[in-house]
Formats: structure tokens, sequence, C-alpha cells
């Protein structure tokens, strides 16, 4: 096959017995239906194979959408030596940086990287279920240019596949017990004593990348930050937040403005004090970033400062003092809901899970807290340690001294994490003057998915951090 | 008309601070004057007040006109769309038990609830818990957890008056009124969770035919659009038939239901084989896809899942679509082979789609269980997309029993026979609940044009529509789970 130049694709130079190749241009298309529809382990090894090499070599391999930017922050892809446990069952590979890792042979052949098994699109798979063979084992192992790992299995009913695996693809999905420490902790929330919000200003924002990332990786590590001198213009808020993605729409629109009215459908529409609490939690996706704009807040209105309390570190505080009540809000589901028929949407969601989630480690990863729409409708049997519990936690929450706080001035947009800093105000008197914010949401997903972007694009290529989803990562 | 509201003012702000320090109340109406009744004595602090020299405290205490019914009414929080269908509300006895620690009442219709008092004083109707509609007000800090109920009398037939005292916290004593309607709606004793669970539950269908509507009508009449929603809600799938060709019908037919959900596919995405020899999905090729639900890497994947058939030649051949429903295929996994069922239930399974190639790069991942239980060991949610499948990352011990589980639970999908089966026409647009309802598509050939577009519905939203469209048209019943991770 022909040497495809990668002028478009900007894929690296592999070894010269490994051939790129545009292979859907250059095989009959009726191979491409055959190869992703049979369902013989036979049709799926790819035509080029040459019969005299110890095991046939694909003819071509890609990154499957895994760009190099992914790799290039992978430490050591070198290997010191591989070899095949011997039962076949896994595969040992030391690394030259002292590093070792084992993978088993399920899993290595559930993620061949052979075009018959994984679609070009976007790493998509194609794999069917005679893939997964529990009796599968590795029969041969070699590495290709210190960047692919080749390897055959036998499939339990004689057949064997082949198939490579790039080395830096596997490094940075290593189980190995050290590997998963510098996950586990490249992905724990870092708190922080000192509660001063980190400010940014609008024009670094908007004009450059490096000013989103810096921005972005505020919220990712504190989840607050202030960007400052925005235009006091209408839809600011919704240009700021498109930076990252597009906005997330919820049932008070896809940007909301804040200011006392009469007849409000919120307690936030009033000039009512507000408890810390979190926006929207009874949508199964609650709003992930929120931007609240300050249009104009009148310096001679008393009152409306705002306070930000950051609810995974006193929940790490609650599970360190009293692990009873941490475990009983992480075991007992309560209905969060807003229920209202007399406005232009009528709403009636609910939605009912614990207020603390874990991941199958134990670990913290999300929480759900806004006492205002919560039902507490446990059982019988769950509402007395219930109720013991909440208060308790309830207590912590709106007594905390470690808050961040903030009175805005016009042209300030505050932006936090909204699953993860609960947000309260102070009552104000609004017979004189105006406290007008406009704010908006952006779904947790898409900002996690921005963040590692840049991570990789303009970082170090670490992990983004956890953010409050319900993500067990 | 609006609410009335008692303020007390205790500003230090130079002569109108003084003028207001002298009179402790403040009477406002906000539109027009309305009678008084005896106005609230309590009036407890929201927040802690702060060491700054400009000391404001703003207390506000919602008026009550009239009875206690005419003042929840007045405020917004007599649901009548949800009451008017809760029955047997009739109290024929209240009692109060365990020295305080709960209020039992005894139905007219045999029925007996207990509350415990201090769900009772969270769920307090009064004008200063609940001034406003859709939010609670109530203090925690300031409550005795302890709290007793000491007294509870009817007054009229659909409130009750309860006085709760407590020993430790800063509030002694607290009265105030509830609904027998909303006690009654929101009784959570087994019985009444229960009968709860047993409404929503799903329910399989042998016969699977997928239900019709038009799409003129769907548009035009509520009546049709209850009947749309229940499919959806049922069945989990619906076609609406005769659509006009134009493309921007399928936004019109979703925004009947909600505002459409964003992905990084965009607000609306079309379907056709794309001229790139590497497209960005799968789905822009003539390939078969196998079963999957759409985009299981965030974390609220689309719920609802319109695709409208705007071409597709009739030479054409194969591209028929087939859908399975994976809650069925999962109940059955769960009797037929509860351990396994039970692995991919505590295994996590990571989904990603990582593409740095598009004009916006993605990089979204996450992990959790392709099946979630709630603590009755309910099914809730089921999430299937293996061509979205990552890397396993889940501990060595746990490697080999995830893919046991896995390729057992795979085998049964695609050897599932009951399955809904079309081949779209133009004018034919399929509905589905994309986190019930898996689907696939044949692979076909190259002589024809095949063009579909699409958009989805949020799930909480769906969900939200069909729960108000019972209250509207439908009895009141609770609403078919759809596949969200809810525990209800």
């Amino acid at each position: 096959m022909k040497r495809d130049n990668g002028a478009d694709r900007k894929r690296r130079r592999l070894g010269s017995r490994l051939r790129l190749a545009r292979c859907k241009k250059r095989l009959p298309q009726k191979f491409w239906l055959v190869a992703f529809c049979a369902r013989s382990s036979k049709g799926r090894r790819c035509r080029s194979q040459s019969k005299n090499a110890v095991w046939s070599r694909p003819a071509c391999i890609r990154h499957h959408g895994y760009p190099k930017q992914q790799f290039r922050h992978v430490k050591s892809p070198r290997v010191s030596s591989i070899d095949i446990s011997e039962d076949g069952k896994s595969l040992n590979i030391f690394w030259e940086d002292e590093h070792k890792s084992q993978f088993h042979a399920i899993w290595l052949r559930h993620n061949c990287h052979c075009p018959s098994c994984r679609l070009d699109h976007n790493g998509m798979k194609s794999s069917i279920a005679e893939d997964i063979d529990l009796d599968i084992r590795l029969i041969g192992a070699e590495i290709e240019d210190n960047e692919i790992l080749l390897l055959r299995w036998q499939h339990s009913n004689g057949h064997t596949h082949d198939g490579p695996i790039p080395l830096a693809w596997l490094r940075i999905r290593c189980r190995s017990p050290a590997a998963e420490a510098e996950r586990t902790q490249a992905r724990a929330m870092v708190f922080h004593e000192d509660k001063v919000i980190p400010e940014i200003e609008y024009e670094d924002v908007i004009n450059s990348d490096l000013g989103l990332y810096e921005w972005m990786c505020h919220l990712g590590d504190r989840g607050i930050c202030l960007v400052k001198n925005c235009p006091l213009v209408d839809g600011t808020v919704a240009k700021v937040a498109e930076r990252i993605a597009p906005l997330q729409h919820t049932i008070y629109g896809e940007t909301f403005e804040v200011k006392s009215m009469p007849q409000p459908i919120n307690a936030a529409y009033s000039p009512v004090s507000l408890a810390s609490h979190m926006d929207q939690i009874m949508y199964e996706c609650a709003p992930g970033l929120q931007l609240l704009h300050c249009l104009q807040f009148d310096s001679y209105i008393v009152g409306g400062e705002n306070t930000f309390t950051d609810i995974f570190e006193l929940a790490h505080q609650l599970r360190e003092e009293r692990p009873d009540y941490f475990d009983t809000l992480t075991r007992v589901p309560v209905t969060m809901s807003t229920i209202h028929y007399n406005r232009d949407y009528p709403v009636h969601m609910t939605c009912k899970r614990p207020m603390l989630a874990l991941n199958g480690n134990g670990e913290l990863i999300t929480i759900y807290w806004h006492p205002m729409l919560a039902e507490i409708d446990a059982v019988e049997e769950n509402i007395e340690p219930f109720f013991e519990a909440y208060k308790h936690f309830y207590l912590m929450v709106q007594n905390s001294q470690s808050v961040y706080k903030l009175r805005m001035v016009d042209g300030d947009m505050i932006t936090f994490n909204n699953r993860r800093v609960l947000h309260g105000r102070a009552p104000y008197c609004n017979q004189r003057g105006l406290r007008l914010f406009q704010g908006t949401y952006l779904e947790l997903s898409e900002f996690q998915s921005r963040l590692q972007v840049f991570h990789n694009l303009y970082g170090d290529g670490r992990l983004a951090s956890r953010v409050g989803m319900a993500d067990w990562q | 008309m609006l609410v009335p509201i008692l303020c007390t003012f205790r500003a230090k702000l130079g002569a109108l601070g003084k003028t207001c320090c002298k009179m402790r109340t403040i009477i406002f109406y906000c539109r027009r004057l309305t009678p008084l009744s005896t106005p609230r004595l309590y009036s407890p602090d929201f927040h802690s007040s702060s060491t700054d020299e400009k000391e404001l405290k703003v207390d506000i205490i919602a008026e009550v006109s009239g009875s206690h019914l005419e003042g929840i009414k007045k405020r917004g929080f007599y649901l009548d769309d949800i009451y008017q269908h809760v029955k047997g509300d009739g109290v024929k006895d209240l009692k109060i038990v365990e020295d305080g620690k709960h209020l039992q009442i005894t139905w007219e219709d045999g029925h007996v609830s207990r509350f415990y008092s201090m769900w009772l004083r969270h769920n307090c109707h009064c004008g200063v818990c609940l001034p406003h509609t859709s939010t609670v007000l109530v203090n925690f800090s300031k409550i005795d957890e302890n709290i007793k109920v000491t007294s509870a009398k009817m007054d009229g037939d659909n409130v009750i008056v309860i006085g709760w005292t407590g020993e430790t916290g800063e509030e002694k004593y607290h009265e105030g009124p509830l609904l027998t309607k909303f006690l009654r709606y929101h009784c959570y004793s087994d019985a009444a969770d229960k009968q709860r669970r047993e409404q929503r539950a799903m329910r399989f269908y042998d016969d699977k035919t997928i239900p019709e509507l038009e799409y003129k009508d769907v548009i035009s009449s509520d009546e049709a659009l209850y009947k749309w929603l229940l499919a959806l809600s049922e069945r989990g799938i619906c076609l609406i038939k005769n659509v006009p060709s134009e493309k921007e019908h399928v936004l019109k037919a979703a925004e009947r239901i909600a505002p459409v959900q964003h992905t990084i596919y965009g607000n609306t995405f079309e379907v056709e084989t794309s001229p790139d020899p590497i497209p960005e999905n799968a789905a822009h090729t003539r390939i078969g896809l196998d079963l999957h639900m759409d985009q299981i890497h965030y974390e609220s994947p689309p719920g609802l899942q319109l695709l409208h058939c705007v071409k597709f030649d009739e030479c054409i051949q194969g591209g028929e679509n087939f859908f399975v429903d994976m809650h069925e295929v999962a109940q059955k996994f769960k009797e037929e082979e509860p351990e396994l069922f039970y692995t991919l239930t505590r295994i996590p399974s990571t989904a990603n789609t990582v593409d740095y190639k598009r004009a916006r790069p993605a990089h979204v991942r996450i992990q959790r269980p392709l099946i979630t239980i709630n603590h009755k060991d309910e099914i809730v949610s089921v999430l299937w997309q293996p061509m979205l499948i990552a890397p396993l990352q889940v501990p060595e011990k746990d490697v080999e029993a995830f893919y046991k589980a896995y390729g057992k639970f795979y085998s049964l999908v695609h050897t599932y026979k009951s399955m809904y089966v079309h081949r779209l026409r133009p004018g034919d647009m399929i509905s589905f609940n994309n986190r019930r309802i898996s689907h696939g598509r044949r692979a076909y050939t190259d002589n024809g044009h095949r063009l579909l577009q699409g958009c989805y519905i949020n799930a909480s939203e769906f969900q939200s529509k069909v729960q108000m469209f019972h209250n509207k048209y439908g009895g009141g019943k609770w609403p078919v789970r759809n596949g969200a991770i809810d525990w209800q």
C-alpha cells in the first residue's frame, strides 16, 4: 500500500515496516461492510498481513482519534522488557523509569487498536461479543519502534487475532497501585485555607486562550473566580460563558435576571436572605458552572453581599468528625423538587437520590445541597437518623466561617462551580436603588471536557480534578 | 394580587435609622391595601448578623389574610393541579403519639399515616416558613432536633394546625398549618410508598408494534400531545407520521415537550453519509450500527431522541432501524443471572468521546456503573453504548469479573428477539426514550440518499412535562420511571 503523506492529519511517522494507509480508499467498500458486520473472527484480519512474519502484522495503525497532544506529556513510554505470564492471562511491561504495569489479556483484546476492532471515528469500538472470551490467552508480544506493542491472542476456539496498541496509550492507562495512587491524587479536589477569590480581567478571558485557560484553572482548582471589568451590557454573561461551552438551558431560560420583583417565582427574586445552596438540584444534571454578572448594584443599597462556601471541604470535615452522619447522608435518598404550575413554563420536576454520593472506592464525588428544595421523604425507619445528620450538616454549613465573601460592584462577574461552591446572600433593602444581576449556567461535562483539552493543549497534560459530577473517576 | 409584607428595620442610618428604630413594625403593601388578620408574632432571623457598623436586620413575615386555608391559597401553596386528584384526605382521627415524636393520622379510607415531628416542622405551611412559591425557608439552626408536637387540631376540613415545642434551640414554640391534601399526598408510610412504586414501575409489552400519531395533531392539540407523552413514557417509543419535509419540523415537534437539549453535535444534528473518509461519528457512514444509546459520556445523557426522516430513497437496500428495550433486557438479566447483574451495578465502566480534530475539541469522559439500582433494589438506569466504552479502569481483581458480566449482558442484548423494527419513510419521525430504548441500524447501500435530522430533549424536562400532563389530564398518577438516575 502506498504511504500516505499525512499532511492533513499531522500523523506521526512510523517505522518503515508499518505503513499508514487510507484503507477505506484502497479497499473495496464491501470489505468494510464485511469487516464491520461480519460475525466471524476469520474475517477480521487486515488484508495486508504478511505470512512470512512470526505473526502477521497489521498494515495500518492509526491513533484513532487519540492525538499526539494526549501523549506528549506521557513520561517514559520507552520499555525495558515485556513478558507474558505462564497462563497467558496477563502481560507485564517493565518501563525504563522502573515503573511496572500489568495488563489482563481480556482487557488488552477489548482495547485492540486494529481497524476491525476500533472504528476510525474518535476511537469508537466495533468489538462484538465474541471478542469477550474469558479464556482468551496471549501468545505473542513484540515492540515495534518503541511506540507500538504488537500482540497476538488465541481465543478458546483456536482462532487467533493480531493487533497493535500504542505504548503511550497503555502507559496512561496503567492500573498498577503506583499509577492508581497518582491518578487518585491528580483527581482529588484541593482545598485552600485562604478564602481569597482569584481574579481575572474580562479582556484576557475573551481575547486569549491562555486567559481562558487561567480562568478555567481557577474554576477547576478552587471552584470560584471573579472576572473583573466586564462591560455593563446585556448579554455579556452569555458571551463569557460561551468561551467555554454553549449555555446550559434550565427552567429559568438560557440566561436569567436576579432582581427583586413582586410575586417572585423564586426566593432569589426577592430581597430576603438566601441560605447557602446550590441551584436547581432537581435536575438529573444540576447546573454546573454558574456565572453572575453584576449589571447594577447601587452603592447605597444596604446588604445584598454574597457568601460562597466550599461544601466539599465541609463534607470531608463531616466525614472525619462524624462518620456516622456522613454515612447516613450517603445512604438515605431524599427528593429535591420544584413544583410550580403558576408560571409561564409550568414545572413539576422531582429527583430523588442521596445528598452525598460516593464512588466505588468510597471517595466523595458529588453533593446535592439546597435546603429550600429538599422534601425529605425518607421512609420511616430512616427519617429520624436522617434529620439528625441533616441538621448537623446544615449547622456546619450555616456556621462555617471559612467562606468567600464578596460585595459585587458594577462590572464584576462572579463565576463559580455550582456543584461545589454554595452561594448565599444577605438580605437587602430594595426600597431605593437597584440590584440587578444577569446569570447563566454551563454543564459540568462540557466544562470538564474543555478543561481536559486545555490541560493537554496548553498545560502539562494532567488529569482534570473532580468537579463534583456524578462520575466515579 | 400581591402579598403584603411585614418588615422590621433596625438600620443604623442616621435620621432614617432613628425614625425606623422608633417604629418597631412597618407594614408595606406592594400594590393595594388588604385588611390584616392577627399578625404573626415570631420572626426568625434568616441570617446571623454581621459585625459591620451598618447593621441591618430585615425580617420578613408574610401575612395571612382570613383563615389558614385562604392564606395558603393566596401564597400559591394550594397546588390545585395536584391536589384535585388526592382522595381520601378526610381525617378520621388525629393522635399525638410517642410523647410528641410522631403525629398519627387515621384517614377516612382507613389508611394510617405517621409523621415525624421534625418532618412536620420542616413542612410547616405558615407564612413565615413558606412565604414564596417553591422554596422552603425553615431555618434549622434555630430548631431543636428533638422538637415535639404538642398540639394538633383541625381548622376546618382541610387544614391541621400543629404546635411544636422545643427545649434547646432558639425557637421554643412554633405554630403553623399543614394541608391535609399535602399530608396525604406526601405520606411516606410503607403502604403509600409501595403504591407509588407500583405506579412508577416500567411495564414491558410482548407486542412490539410502534404506536403511531399524526404530526399535525401533535403540533396543534394538547390531547394528542398527551397521547404522545404517554407512548413515550409507558413504552418508550412512538412514530409520528406525515411530517412535512422541511428541516425545522423536528425542532418544532420537540419544543412541544421542552426546549431541545444541546450536545457536542449541536442543537440539531443530521445523520447522512459524509463525504469525509473519517467523519466525526460512525453514524455518518453506511455501516451497520449495533444497539446503543446516544452520548452516554454526558452526566445527563440525552433523554428523548427525535429523528425526522427527511430523505430515504426507496432504491436503497438496508438502513432499517431496530430498537430494544434495555430495561426489559436488564430485568431479564437480573432474574436469570443475578450475580452477574449485581456485578454490573457495582463495577463501573467508563464512557468517553475524545476527539481533538473537531472544530471544538471534545474530551468528555465519565465513569459509573452501567446499571444503577436504587435503595429498593429496583433498576432505575441502564446505560448502553458499546462503541463509546473507554478502557476499563478498575482494580485488577475486578477486571475478569466485569468482563464476565459484561460479555454475558452483551450477548443477551444482541440475541434479544423482542425488538421494534421500522424502516423510516420520508415524513416519518421516530421518537424514543434514549435512556430506555437502545437503537441500531442495518448497513445500507450506496445507491441513493438517506438523510435524517434529529434532536434531543433533557430527561428531567421530559419527566416534568409528563407529570404535569398526568395532573392536568391523567387523573394525577405518578409517571413511569424514564431511565434517569433518580431513585424514585
